[in-house]
């Protein structure tokens, strides 16, 4: 689902990763499994490692988000940190209670940038 | 690993016990924080024992029941009877949920689902408060006003946490129902995605907890990750001393579980050995000469110290008879409450000791002769005022061991034995016992013949005609006697006499995959 109103094509060496997208010129959306849990960290893991190896920003969106996990949630840290250190952007929409309350709980709302309203669409 | 799961059912199963007999001790409305906090520590110990050995529903399960014991003890919600009745309840599903998991059949499931919902539903009851307490301390929604002790607390997640399935936003979540808490991560050993392993936690964190529960509260809520986590907890200085809890893990130090067939063993063994010794014994007789008295007196001295350790081995048998009495407290409050009933029950003498073979066939013959007594015995609350009495029945066992024999009494303060119905009922069953020239207490023991009940209508409890006789039966079978008194009007009295310890061969029958706690006397 694009949640920035851009029309959605396929990309080059993105094509066939479940839940990756690209918007318009730049903007790559990675759509989140229900489950951003250890038990699905390993496919959590492929897309985002797919998503990283573009030089697009990305759009993260958690509309279908239903659980998460630590370990979902320090796979995703692990991959805003790659793309900030790329200069890249990355912005969140419809993050749901699951993905708010375990990064509470974990103290990563900051770093997640949850904390970031402007780009938060809920 | 069998060895380990055996270990984990038993310790559970009692621990359910204890859980269940805390939650009995305690009025709704009226929650005793050391109660909860025991009862709270028993179940987190079988979340943690649970998740180290794999059984993932367990943990789950009892991770709710768990939540649903923080909210009363952090004050976020009361003690009220419909939480009162969802932790008995939860505790009997989580009971049947291991009796399935040990027996490999899968009937608990449903009803723990359905259990679990219900769970669900009343920990959802305080979202403002849970949210509060979820919440980091800057928010502005926490209240530090009554919290007096301040904590911190370093965790670091080795790398078997997350398979151990222990998520640490879980512990956190746990931890903040103690206090407010400030949750400060530390990212800086977070490898690059790509190297990035997603089944090692490679953060750690600072936690800021403002609580008044003690240190051993802390603790406990992460000793199902302690081979799993470097941890440190450190009170800041300068605040109130925080209030000593009791009720220390040190508290089963002094006990060691062991199977009862090792026992078996040593009994056998020793068992030879005496033997021997009489062989022995027998031909140092027909000796003379000088050695002959060192011999005589050797070989007493042998058999003294045989007979001692022959009585030790004998006292490892033995338990005390009050560990067949945690059902009964459950037993009288769902039946008071199903009949309607006012039922007080006290017990007296649970620490006198009797074999493990004799408890094990004691247990239904005393469930049977209480459920007697609240079905049958204790009168409804209005009829008893109305007879001049309290409207709370009294039922009560009492326990005394002497000369080798355990007399136990099981009462009750009800409306005694109908006679006349006893003898009616008996006639028009065609039992021939039940001729005209009885006299009262030969009536009375009518009730000990199969197939005789004076309630018309069966219910749940009690009814049916079969019971009193098992009951009477199942004594004998042990060597033991039953004998009954009764006043019309004031109520009934059972007395069994048995043998406080067994021969070899009952014994026998009774261990073979028992597990008996043995109590350390120093």
């Amino acid at each position: 689902m694009a949640a920035s109103g851009a029309q959605q094509h396929n990309d080059t060496g993105i094509n066939g990763t479940p839940g990756v997208a690209v918007c318009g010129d730049s903007l790559l959306v990675l759509q989140l499994p229900a489950h951003c849990t250890l038990s699905q960290a390993a496919a959590l893991r492929a897309s985002l490692l797919t998503a990283a190896a573009t030089t697009r920003d990305v759009e993260l969106d958690a509309n279908a988000v239903v659980a998460a996990d630590t370990a979902g949630l320090q796979l995703l840290l692990a991959f805003i940190t790659h793309l900030q250190q790329q200069g890249r952007c990355v912005q969140w929409v419809y993050v749901g209670t699951p993905l708010q309350t375990v990064a509470k709980q974990l103290g990563l709302l900051q770093q997640l940038g949850f904390m970031a309203r402007d780009s938060l669409r809920e | 690993m069998e060895q380990f799961q055996a270990a984990f059912f038993d310790e559970s199963l009692e621990a359910l016990d204890a859980m269940e007999s805390g939650l009995l001790q305690m009025d709704a409305g009226d929650a005793n924080a050391d109660r909860i906090n025991t009862i709270f520590r028993l179940a987190h110990s079988i979340k943690g024992n649970a998740g180290m050995l794999g059984f993932t529903p367990v943990t789950s399960f009892t991770h709710l029941l768990e939540s649903l014991l923080a909210q009363v003890r952090a004050n976020q919600r009361g003690f009220t009877q419909p939480v009162a009745d969802a932790l008995l309840l939860a505790v009997d599903a989580l009971r049947n949920m291991m009796i399935d998991l040990r027996t490999g059949h899968g009937q608990a499931t449903l009803s723990s689902d359905v259990m679990r919902e219900q769970l669900l539903a009343l920990i959802s009851e305080v979202p403002a408060q849970a949210a509060a307490a979820h919440a980091p301390a800057s928010a502005p929604t926490c209240n530090t006003a009554n919290a007096t002790g301040q904590w911190l607390i370093g965790f670091s997640a080795r790398e078997s946490l997350l398979i151990a399935d222990i998520d640490p936003a879980q512990l956190f979540a746990d931890l903040s129902a103690l206090g407010p808490l400030q949750v400060t991560p530390d990212t800086s050993r977070l490898p690059a995605l790509a190297q990035l392993n997603p089944g090692v936690c490679h953060l750690s964190w600072e936690l800021h907890l403002q609580t008044d529960a003690p240190q051993d509260s802390i603790e406990l809520l992460f000793d199902w990750a302690e081979h799993h986590c470097d941890l440190v907890i450190k009170q800041l200085p300068a605040l109130v001393q925080a209030v000593p809890d009791p009720h220390t893990a040190e508290q089963d130090a002094a006990s060691v579980r062991m199977p009862l067939a090792k026992i078996d063993a040593v009994q056998v063994a020793l068992n030879r050995v005496t033997t021997a010794q009489a062989q022995l014994q027998s031909y140092a007789s027909d000796l003379t000469g000088g050695a002959a008295d060192g011999m005589h007196f050797g070989m007493t001295q042998l058999q003294l110290q045989l007979r001692q350790l022959q009585e030790e081995v004998r006292r490892l048998r033995m338990l005390p008879v009050g560990t067949l009495f945690g059902r009964f407290p459950r037993l009288v409050r769902d039946a008071g409450a199903l009949l309607g009933k006012q039922i007080r029950l006290t017990t007296g003498g649970n620490d006198t000791e009797l074999d493990r073979a004799i408890l094990e066939r004691l247990g239904d013959p005393l469930l049977h002769l209480v459920r007697n007594c609240i079905d049958h015995g204790i009168e409804l609350p209005q009829l008893r005022v109305a007879a001049g009495k309290p409207a709370e029945g009294h039922v009560h066992i009492e326990v005394a061991a002497s000369a080798g024999l355990v007399v136990i009494e099981v009462s009750d303060d009800g409306k005694g034995l109908d006679s006349n119905r006893i003898l009616d009922k008996a006639r028009a069953r065609g039992l021939s016992q039940a001729h005209a020239e009885l006299t009262e207490q030969q009536v009375h023991e009518l009730i000990f013949l199969p197939g005789l009940s004076t309630v018309d209508v069966a219910t749940d409890l009690s009814g049916r005609g079969v019971g009193m006789d098992v009951v009477r039966c199942n004594v004998e079978t042990l060597g033991g006697s039953i004998e009954l008194q009764s006043t019309a009007g004031k109520g009934t009295r059972f007395t069994l006499c048995l043998p406080i310890a067994v021969d070899g061969q009952i014994m026998g029958e009774s261990v073979a995959d028992g597990l008996l706690q043995l109590r350390h006397s120093a």
